[in-house]
């Protein structure tokens, strides 16, 4: 059999594009989740829409499972081949189709890395907002099926807000294409925000058109330092209610401050939390925004505010920021498993304090980093993955985090979405009509089940 | 001696398979960004193999053997975690295992041969034929060491030329190397190949030049002078290495050796980086010729002029950047060049880009190609009318480059461009 789909991969992608060995698909077995993983009978590397077509109508006939693959730098299993079948490996379609300035649009494969298609649109002076944190590496169709955020969703919004239009590959092999070149778009049923965030179980996107931004003139950083991390998030409220809005407000707890602080052996204030706010637009309105940002912070109880005035300090201000991620394991000797939960924000100081209860009672060490202004916490747990005893420790502490949160009216996802990892539990935050309908969808698209099955519980 | 393999594993456990390394690694992006060639996909496949999941083959071999070595991954990686270090280890198991295909086992007996005769292009005959005119004292503490690379590298391109040209024939090609070897006709070879030695053994003689200029008197050991092993090393041939390490070791504490200055960053980086752990109580103070110069312009002050007004973008090494660590030395020696706008090209420094080289030439070809007309089209951004920098195989490579993509710009080499601005 597997012969057989393999030698027919190869008539439609070429000999070279069809990789079957385990030394050739060992790679593609594992995504950023890490824990999860699947081998894949083949990997197929297509490099237009019409040989995704082909490939797609194939698997479908023989009903073979089709894993659509970008850099595979998402947290969530998203990619993880777990029912065997076919990875399609899109990263070799990257090119940029096309950028029209006049028009703030471009349109792009789907394997163009997000940090690429920045730089080239910067040439430009347009930017495109959303702007995860995996930019160096993560492509874009893959930005656009797991609806990626970022620090600036706050002001701009996430994927789903930047994406007028989409060419689809569903599964029975038939292309589509949804919404539209305009900056306006009101035709019926928004199929473009469907596939947004679908996570590749509707079909797979080859190419997208994008809603691009100028590039705002002038940014500015305003850090502060809080003797308790409640505080902190109370901040963040009172930001928005002085009538800002910043471009990011990005929070990181006590533990992240230690270990950035022990990682590049750097004295930071002995406190509970650290918040950078960061605001954009024209330079008048940057210098108006950095006073009010710093008066706010200031009467907000932060003990130690800082604003930057030269590219030092705002470079300086972002150090912990950047740093955290690296540094936590490196003092814990233990893997970064990061969780993702979203709450109104003005629930976020007790969301820190249960969070940390939570962790506490499975002895987990947890650090959190927060989008704090769109209610974004990552939870960053350090664990010992090659121990079984403490990965189900930690289990337990996710599932009893997701539930808390959907208790007090929060999300299981802001921004990394469901794939393997939130399958069981989102039916618990939806509801079971909800679920119902959404595999009700699922069938609609895909009856064969041939599309990244086992992913988003559909 | 050298790292462990446990260790090496152990570092790797830190991975967050964030990818990031994808996006710097200059062979992925030639293979169209493959996962299984890229530096997170030779981290897969290093714990799978070292885990007993995947068994040494020709075809693992692949993978790892299509990286430069060139450590760009591992300035990138948050943990710090080194691929090119991965890579060196695997081939090290691979080659232990026997499961590399004909073609590279041949290139790696040449290695291990080339090395051991003082010359990894068997043209130990005449690698000290460039000193023959010039005056060098042999009683200094400090000596330069020429490299074998810089001094036959002309046979270097040869093969490199042949082998891009006859890649069908790549077996029948080692064997004709090793004849032409076996048959000692090197001598009529260097004859033959008059320009392509001039172009690369002039910077030797320019080094000379320049460093007596500046009232520093290095010894030359001519025949006597090892290989340094670094192609050992990047070959993964590290029993080899490490006996060899020892030797080179030796003979330079029997010569009373307390100081190299070296115009490849290849040997230097391998020196610096690699022997101190390969060899027990090593105490070799290394220097790229560039820092001694850059030393020497700030102590005293040069002055340095072009003959007439040119646009030099400068390609840092992977071995000179990364692994030795000198990155500001060439700046201020270009910056006081009079008649010279320095360009910085898009990756530099410490963030630089591979040429495509690192071995990848000799196996993969087509890949390394590629590469190198990535880079050269990167360096080409600025409309320079000169590439300069200082490794034998970044010239091979960025002329290859220059060649394909048909540009007009120059390659020359770091240091004559430095000894041309010298006032007569």
């Amino acid at each position: 059999m597997n012969q057989g789909i393999i030698q027919t991969l190869k008539k439609i992608v070429g000999e070279a594009n069809v990789f079957e060995q385990l030394e050739d698909v060992l790679p593609y077995t594992l995504d950023a989740s890490i824990i999860y993983r699947g081998v894949p009978v083949c990997v197929v590397r297509p490099h237009s829409t019409e040989e995704v077509s082909e490939i797609v109508k194939f698997a479908n006939e023989h009903k073979i499972p089709i894993i659509p693959r970008g850099a595979g730098t998402n947290f969530v299993g998203a990619v993880v081949p777990s029912s065997g079948g076919i990875v399609v490996d899109l990263t070799g379609m990257n090119r940029i189709i096309e950028i029209n300035p006049a028009d703030l649009t471009c349109t792009v494969e789907a394997g163009v890395v997000h940090a690429k298609l920045e730089s080239e649109l910067a040439k430009y002076g347009l930017y495109w907002p959303p702007d995860p944190g995996s930019s160096d590496a993560c492509t874009m169709g893959g930005v656009i099926a797991m609806n990626a955020g970022g620090m600036r969703a706050l002001k701009y919004g996430t994927t789903r807000d930047w994406v007028l239009g989409l060419k689809v590959v569903l599964p029975n092999g038939r292309v589509i294409k949804t919404g539209s070149k305009t900056l306006k778009g009101n035709a019926g049923y928004d199929l473009t925000r469907l596939f947004i965030g679908s996570e590749g179980t509707l079909g797979i996107i080859t190419e997208a058109t994008l809603k691009l931004r100028p590039i705002p003139e002038a940014e500015n950083r305003i850090s502060a330092y809080f003797d308790s991390i409640e505080k902190a998030g109370a901040a963040v409220s009172k930001i928005y209610m002085a009538g800002i809005v910043p471009a990011a407000m990005e929070l990181m707890d006590r533990s992240i401050i230690t270990a950035v602080s022990k990682w590049l052996a750097k004295k930071f204030p002995d406190v509970d939390a650290y918040l950078i706010v960061s605001v954009d637009g024209s330079r008048d309105e940057v210098e108006v925004l950095s006073n009010k940002v710093e008066r706010v912070l200031k009467e907000s109880g932060a003990s130690q505010v800082l604003r930057a005035t030269t590219q030092e300090e705002f470079n300086e201000i972002w150090l912990i920021r950047s740093e955290g991620a690296t540094a936590l394991p490196n003092v814990t000797g233990k893997m970064n498993v990061t969780h993702d939960v979203c709450v109104p924000i003005s629930k976020l100081p007790e969301v820190f304090k249960e969070i940390r209860n939570i962790c506490n009672k499975y002895g987990i060490p947890v650090a959190i980093e927060s989008h704090a202004g769109d209610g974004n916490v990552h939870a960053i747990f350090s664990v010992n993955l090659e121990d079984p005893e403490e990965c189900a420790r930690a289990k337990k502490a996710h599932d009893e985090m997701c539930r808390y949160i959907i208790k007090i009216g929060g999300t299981i996802s802001g921004e990394h979405g469901i794939g393997i990892d939130k399958a069981e539990l989102l039916v618990e935050e939806i509801g079971p009509i909800s679920m119902e309908l959404m595999r009700a969808i699922k069938r609609v698209f895909d009856p064969n089940n041939i599309m990244n099955p086992g992913k988003m519980g559909v | 001696m050298g790292k462990s393999l446990n260790d090496l594993a152990k570092k790797l456990q830190f991975c967050e398979h964030c990818g990031f390394c994808r996006s710097v690694c200059p062979f992925l992006e030639a293979s169209n960004m493959e996962e299984s060639v890229g530096p997170r996909g030779r981290k897969t496949l290093f714990l799978s193999l070292f885990e007993g999941k995947v068994q040494p083959t020709p075809r693992l071999a692949q993978k790892f053997y299509m990286c430069g070595v060139c450590r760009a991954c591992a300035v990138k990686c948050p943990q710090s975690i080194d691929i090119a270090e991965v890579s060196v280890h695997a081939r090290h198991i691979i080659i232990k295992a026997n499961a590399l295909n004909p073609f590279m086992r041949k290139v790696a007996n040449s290695l291990v041969k080339g090395v051991e005769d003082g010359d990894i292009f068997g043209a130990a005959a005449t690698k000290a034929k460039w000193a023959k005119n010039i005056t060098i004292p042999n009683d200094s503490g400090t000596v330069f060491f020429a490299s074998c690379m810089d001094t036959s590298m002309a046979y270097g391109e040869l093969l490199v030329d042949t082998l891009e040209n006859f890649g069908w024939a790549e077996n029948t090609l080692m064997f004709l190397s090793e004849l032409v070897q076996k048959l000692n006709i090197i001598k009529f070879l260097d004859t033959f190949l008059k320009r392509k030695n001039e172009f690369y053994r002039k910077s030797l003689v320019n080094t000379i030049n320049l460093l007596n200029k500046l009232n520093i008197r290095p010894s030359y050991l001519g025949n006597d002078e090892p290989c340094c092993g670094a192609a050992l090393h990047t070959y993964g041939l590290l029993d080899e290495f490490t006996e060899h390490a020892k030797k080179v070791y030796k003979i330079f504490k029997e010569k009373g050796i307390r100081r190299l200055i070296v115009h490849n960053p290849i040997c230097g980086g391998i020196f610096k980086t690699e022997y101190p752990s390969y060899v027990d109580g090593w105490d070799v103070e290394v220097k790229h010729v560039i820092e001694v110069v850059a030393e020497a312009i700030e102590n005293n002050g040069i002055e340095l002029q072009y003959p007439e007004p040119i646009k030099v973008v400068f390609h840092d090494p992977c071995y000179l950047a990364r692994f030795m660590g000198v990155v500001d030395e060439p700046r201020i020696v270009l910056k006081t060049i009079e008649n010279l706008e320095l360009i910085e090209p898009p990756h530099n420094k410490r963030e630089t880009k591979c040429c495509g080289g690192g071995g990848v030439e000799l196996i993969y070809r087509d890949v390394a190609i590629s590469a190198a007309i990535n880079r050269v089209s990167e360096l080409n951004t600025g409309n320079p009318d000169i590439i300069s920098s200082c490794c034998p195989v970044c010239a091979l490579m960025i002329k290859k480059g220059i060649k394909n993509l048909k540009l007009k710009v120059k390659y020359v080499d770091l240091i004559d461009l430095v000894n041309n601005s010298l006032n007569p």
